[in-house]
């Protein structure tokens, strides 16, 4: 029998994630940080279903191969690039360290991350909004890491991005969705724009979470790359990624207060005893 | 000829005055084997085609980075 609402679902699940001028039928990116070896990561990327994978530049050492290795794994994925600026406490270190990963890897996407405090690497309001004007009237692709304030998210709209990536907690701590309230709220007063969860989620049902509440991707690493198993966590994030992606097109219920009955009251077996 | 000391990924290297970009980063240990790298110069990104015609002062610094992995 056809089915009206499976139409308008599988429409939504179609339509992919934007992020500027092009579209990825995942919604679920990957960094390619802390994996035991470059051949596992290769596999989690891939097992992870990511079409966009965030990667930084670094001093080599030359006595040391590996980062020539992850190179060459990263390339071979196929999938887009989205370098990071990881490391960076100023706008102008962010928008120099953004120029040289665009010449070395060709893209004008870049996550932009200003740290303002090393304790909890806190993205840093005044600085990022700064690097943000800048880099987008160099015709950068700006993908901004911030925090969950409304004001920051709208200073970040008005200098011109297209996509905001408030964090869901602190780097690396897997602590989920501190402030779902404020992240509600980003979704509800910015209905259009691409918003990413990245940061600090730890576990799949937390992806699903923000994926229920209508966000339109997550961006995770940690959480994958310290898995006892990173190939079968990636899986498990592209499932629940995708899980909430429906349960979101689907609606959820309203939550209430008081019990009610899912089973029909009328015809109750043993009524008249009582 | 003069020579001048710069820095490149914090290591001191000694160069002619007047060397390029490109000059300097056939001394320097830094690059070793590795083709893919970019550069800044006193933390201005340099692009590629300006290696050679960029010339060196006395107290430059070079970083040059190289693709690594990220999150």
């Amino acid at each position: 029998m056809h089915n009206i609402y499976n139409d308008g679902i599988n429409q939504g699940m179609k339509e992919g994630l934007t992020l500027y001028d092009q579209t990825f039928s995942s919604r679920l990116l990957v960094g390619t940080a802390l994996y035991q070896s470059p051949d596992i990561m290769a596999q989690a990327i891939a097992a992870s279903g990511s079409e966009m994978i965030t990667l930084s530049l670094r001093r080599q050492d030359p006595s040391n191969n590996q980062g020539h290795t992850i190179w060459q794994h990263i390339q071979q994925s196929g999938c887009a690039l989205l370098p990071n600026t990881a490391g960076c406490h100023s706008a102008q270190e962010a928008i120099t360290l953004a120029q040289m990963s665009r010449e070395m890897f060709a893209t004008d996407f870049i996550k932009l991350e200003v740290i303002g405090d090393d304790y909890n690497l806190q993205p840093d309001p005044f600085e990022t909004v700064k690097a943000a004007e800048i880099l987008i009237k160099k015709g950068f692709k700006v993908l901004p890491y911030c925090t969950d304030d409304l004001v920051l998210c709208q200073r970040l709209l008005e200098a011109g991005c297209q996509v905001l990536m408030p964090w869901g907690s602190p780097i690396g701590t897997g602590k989920g969705l501190m402030n779902p309230y404020n992240l509600q709220a980003i979704r509800e007063r910015f209905p259009t724009t691409s918003l990413i969860i990245d940061a600090g989620i730890g576990k799949p049902s937390q992806a699903m979470a923000a994926m229920e509440m209508g966000f339109d991707g997550i961006l995770l690493n940690t959480a994958i790359a310290k898995a006892h198993n990173p190939i079968l966590m990636a899986q498990a994030f592209a499932q629940a990624v995708n899980g909430g992606r429906q349960a979101y097109l689907a609606g959820l219920m309203e939550s209430r207060q008081t019990a009610s009955p899912s089973t029909p009251i009328l015809g109750t077996p043993f009524w008249q005893q009582k | 000829m003069t020579q001048i000391s710069i820095r490149i990924n914090g290591e001191d290297i000694t160069v002619s005055a007047q060397s390029s970009i490109s000059q300097a980063l056939i001394l320097s240990p830094a690059v070793g084997d590795e083709k893919s790298f970019v550069i800044a110069l006193n933390q201005n990104f340099i692009p590629r085609s300006q290696y050679d015609c960029t010339l060196l002062k006395a107290g430059d610094d070079i970083e040059l980075l190289s693709p690594m992995a990220g999150g």
